[in-house]
């Protein structure tokens, strides 16, 4: 299963849940559906403006486990 | 509320101020001898079923209003109205039956206007599933859309 570690990356950059938002365009409920791992997919768009904000890789923020 | 699901509540409440002093009346008003007093408990439980129909299209008007007629609220009740649709065609071919076979009553205009009603409620459950399939189908695809950010 893929896990959503967008909390951790935001953590580091030190940024917050409002402020990421804000800068990627989205409501802030989104986000929260994101970063609870509620969300079924992602666009390609919020998924670059996301890197674009916190300065990293689609593979900091994305992470793939075996499920057992 | 909009037009329709204040027309909607006056009928049901007309119906339920109508039908249920009728049931509880009837008995004692109709001649015990006659045999046509079992279509009665075809007639009665018929009615408070369709009074049960709208109640359930009241709740769909309500989902409406409030912008959000895609849930799967909506597929269950459309789900039940259908059920409760073939449950009434089924108590009119019972009733047909009863008619022809017990009463011997074979007036054709009768055995028409059963046939009919039983028909079109069968048609009216037909309807209803594959409506409560379809809104399931846009339900599912409606939630994968807004879970997509």
């Amino acid at each position: 299963m893929i896990i959503v570690n967008l909390d951790v990356m935001m953590a580091k950059r030190k940024i917050s849940s409002q402020e990421l938002a804000e800068k990627i365009g989205i409501t802030q409920a989104n986000l929260s559906i994101l970063k609870t791992g509620k969300g079924k997919a992602i666009r390609f768009s919020t998924l670059e403006k996301i890197c674009e904000v916190l300065d990293c890789k689609p593979g900091d923020i994305l992470d793939y486990k075996k499920e057992k | 509320m909009n037009k329709l699901g204040k027309t909607l509540k006056i009928v049901l409440v007309i119906g339920l101020v109508i039908l249920i002093p009728l049931i509880v009346i009837s008995p004692l008003l109709l001649d015990h001898t006659s045999k046509s007093i079992y279509s009665m408990f075809i007639i009665y439980p018929n009615g408070l079923l369709i009074l049960f129909f709208i109640y359930e299209f009241i709740k769909l008007f309500k989902s409406l209003e409030d912008n959000n007629p895609f849930c799967y609220e909506n597929v269950k009740i459309l789900k039940t109205s259908g059920i409760i649709s073939l449950v009434i065609s089924i108590l009119w071919i019972i009733d047909l039956i009863f008619m022809i076979l017990i009463i011997h009553n074979t007036y054709v205009n009768y055995i028409i206007v059963l046939l009919f009603l039983s028909i079109l409620f069968f048609g009216v459950f037909i309807a209803l599933y594959i409506l409560s399939k379809l809104f399931k189908q846009a339900t599912d695809y409606k939630i994968e859309n807004d879970l997509t950010i």
